[in-house]
């Protein structure tokens, strides 16, 4: 006979042990298994596997197209998510303010968002088309450019494209939870601010600014990690070209694992991401809460 | 209360002679089709070819080959040219494959011929007939004398289609050499049209040119000898050539694939650009008036090269692990069956071509009135797919390149060319580069 205590005890953990194993099958063996492979000689066509030790991780970081790609993938991010968080603070402080027709640009301004992302890829890729986009032929109409621009061939043109591009398409994120912040900021610390005579500049540096503070910490944790990890816009856009100038580390992996049938290398690149994110979560965390420490 | 307990039982008796009876016929009705279902097979069928022209066509064909072997029926599964490894290596790693697959290029079956992952097909090329095939688009899949896939159909990029209005207005006539296409390209050159369209992105078919043009200037990626060839003043006269008309292209150009190029010449943008015979009906489709001026030549080559041409070979194999062996090579050689083979080159006029040299003299074949109309320039495409070489066999001395898949598939033909054209890498030093990338392929 079990003591109500044991029983407890029992009861708690078949309590946990669906949530348990759920993060065992869905989280642990992915990246237990990605492990195991980046450690190996895998072909992604037979599957057949030998023990390399860290030899893809040394071929990895001898081979200047991988410092390249990694190189790439910070401008990337920093550049997406620093455009991001300008047109979402932007585009809340509109919509926070007295605007007409203020409901038809809450939904507007969310539209990019919910664009799935090859059918905004292909609008953007006809409006930069060399020959017939509408962006060089106005361009060229007011006078601005003699003779069309390869926006989408040509680097730097190539990442300055793909980083306006996916801003765009992902900065609706930041408006949301930006806007959420935004309405519950008391009215009394504007209006107090008005009274000392703070300028507009002075209510928004002082008073907006700190009070958005989390939510942006949020935001940029979030909208990191997902730019970071980004895939289908960038290899819909440009397919990491031209050259290697816009081939971020997720596309390397899916050339490594299904172009070059080579896995193990994949698996490699894959690992090396994880680690580096979990660096930069790190990074952050430790950022933010030595702000908020200092704020106190 | 009696009768009331009496209607229940009735009602409840009626209720269940209702739902025996309803049962008794649903079984009846549903027997003969489990049977049936049982007693056929489905044979699933992979190709890339899914245009709604080529879809009719092929539901056609199938309903006849049905039609002529009962036990089987056929499941058209598509995929794209992009996504056929990631499908394949789950189909493997699943156990879970097609019969039969089709329209994939020859570097692609020689990566799966090094691992070892197809069905020898013997006894469908010896039903088709040998010697009918044309001896080149046999003999890229004998591999130590068996056969393990075989040439449906072809095409070659290594053609040169060009304005023969605009070559007209410059004076001058269709280029034979680089150094001709050079001044052509740089004459027809005005406002609002280029005067040649290449593919310079890092992609398949800048690496399919590439060899080409290596194989033009008189040069080898891959020597009959097993080392590497690229690393040759041949390579570099290419590129230097690739390097001085890239001035006359789109600005896009360098991330040009099959679709721009294509898109380039067929919209009248750019005065000459290679490609197989597809042109021929999207110009008829959607720009009707350059119809009358447009035409094909064969790729012009260095002059102190020699003619070239390259191609996919179109292949029909059967995955080892295929359930339905027989079934499959029944339908594949149901695939070379006259009908069959002309109904589907006649899905996209011109563009594919086919293997076999009884159906490349069949007047059938030029019954399609744009293949009618365009019969000269279809029958040129046709002599030159018929010569067409691939970087899995460079020449006759050439073994069977078993890693031309792995050197397609590095990109390092492409890459070569984006460091010259995007990167004014000196063409001497992208050679070297190249040919390293080649060999460290080679050997791993």
């Amino acid at each position: 006979m079990l003591s109500p205590q044991r029983r407890d005890q029992l009861t708690g953990l078949a309590l946990l042990a669906p949530t348990v194993l759920l993060f065992a099958g869905l989280i642990f063996y992915p990246m237990a298994q990605s492990l195991f492979l980046s450690l190996h000689k895998v072909s992604t066509l037979t599957q057949r596997t030998q023990y390399v030790g860290l030899a893809n991780f040394q071929a990895l970081f001898a081979d200047p197209a991988f410092l390249t790609t990694f190189f790439n993938t910070i401008v990337w991010t920093v550049g997406a998510v620093l455009l991001q968080l300008v047109l979402g603070v932007a585009g809340a402080l509109v919509l926070n303010g007295r605007l007409v027709g203020r409901s038809l640009a809450r939904g507007l301004l969310l539209f990019p968002y919910l664009l799935p992302t090859a059918v905004a890829v292909l609008v953007w890729r006809w409006l930069f088309n060399d020959l017939y986009g509408l962006i060089n032929h106005v361009l060229m109409s007011v006078g601005l450019i003699a003779a069309p621009i390869a926006w989408l061939s040509q680097s730097p043109n190539a990442m300055i494209t793909v980083i306006l591009v996916g801003s765009w398409k992902f900065f609706p994120f930041v408006i949301i939870a930006v806007l959420a912040r935004l309405q519950s900021i008391p009215e009394s610390l504007y209006e107090a601010a008005q009274v000392d005579g703070a300028s507009r500049w002075a209510q928004f540096w002082d008073i907006t600014l700190p009070q958005l503070a989390s939510v942006l910490s949020v935001v940029i944790l979030l909208r990191g990690i997902w730019d970071f990890k980004e895939f289908d816009l960038i290899y819909l856009m440009t397919g990491g070209g031209p050259g290697i100038s816009t081939q971020t580390l997720p596309i390397l992996v899916y050339r490594e694992a299904f172009q070059l049938l080579n896995f193990g290398r994949g698996a490699a690149v894959a690992v090396t991401m994880f680690g580096f994110m979990l660096l930069f979560f790190a990074v952050h965390i430790w950022a933010t809460r030595h702000h908020e420490t200092e704020g106190r | 209360m009696t009768n009331r307990s009496g209607y229940r039982r009735q009602a409840a008796l009626d209720r269940r002679a209702l739902l025996a009876g309803t049962g008794a016929v649903f079984v009846t009705l549903a027997t003969p089709q489990i049977v049936r279902a049982q007693a056929k097979t489905t044979l699933r069928f992979w190709t890339s070819q899914g245009a709604p022209a080529q879809m009719a066509a092929w539901k056609d064909i199938f309903a006849r080959f049905e039609q002529a072997n009962p036990r089987f029926t056929v499941a058209i599964e598509l995929f794209s040219d992009d996504d056929i490894w990631p499908k394949l290596t789950a189909g493997f790693a699943a156990k879970n494959l097609p019969d039969l697959v089709s329209f994939v290029q020859a570097y692609t079956v020689a990566t799966l011929a090094a691992n070892d992952l197809l069905e020898p097909i013997d006894e469908v090329v010896k039903a088709v007939g040998e010697d009918d095939f044309f001896p080149a688009m046999r003999d890229i899949y004998k591999i130590d004398g068996r056969y393990l896939a075989a040439t449906l159909n072809n095409a070659t990029s290594s053609n040169l289609w060009y304005r023969k209005d605009l070559l007209g207005e410059a004076g001058l006539k269709p280029p034979v050499t680089w150094d001709e296409q050079l001044a052509a390209a740089k004459a027809m050159t005005k406002a609002g049209v280029y005067g040649n369209s290449l593919p310079y992105g890092r992609t398949s078919f800048a690496s399919t040119m590439m060899v080409n043009f290596i194989h033009q200037a008189g040069g080898m990626i891959v020597n009959p000898d097993g080392s590497v060839g690229l690393n040759a003043p041949s390579t570099v006269a290419a590129l230097e050539f690739l390097n001085e008309i890239a001035a006359y292209a789109p600005p896009g150009a360098t991330s040009y694939s099959w679709g721009e190029v294509l898109n380039s010449f067929v919209t009248g943008r750019a005065a000459m650009a290679p490609y197989t015979g597809r042109p021929i009906a999207i110009v008829a489709d959607q720009n009707p008036k350059i119809l009358d001026s447009v035409s094909v030549i064969p790729y012009p080559y260095a002059r102190s090269g020699h003619a070239a041409f390259d191609c996919p070979f179109n292949s029909v194999f059967i995955p080892k692990g295929s359930a339905n062996v027989t079934g499959a090579k029944l339908l594949a050689t149901a695939l070379f069956e006259k009908r069959n083979y002309i109904q589907f080159l006649h899905t996209t006029p011109g563009h594919i071509l086919p293997s076999l040299k009884s159906i490349s003299t069949a007047p059938e074949l030029f019954e399609q009135p744009l293949m009618k109309r365009f019969k000269p320039e279809i029958d040129l495409m046709m002599q030159s797919t018929a010569k067409a070489r691939n970087l899995v066999k460079e020449a006759d001395a050439s073994p069977y390149n078993l890693k031309a898949g792995d050197i397609f598939n590095s990109a390092a033909l492409s890459e070569m060319l984006q460091n010259v054209v995007v990167n004014k890498m000196p063409a001497k030093q992208a050679a070297a580069k190249a040919a390293d990338k080649v060999a460290e392929v080679l050997k791993g």
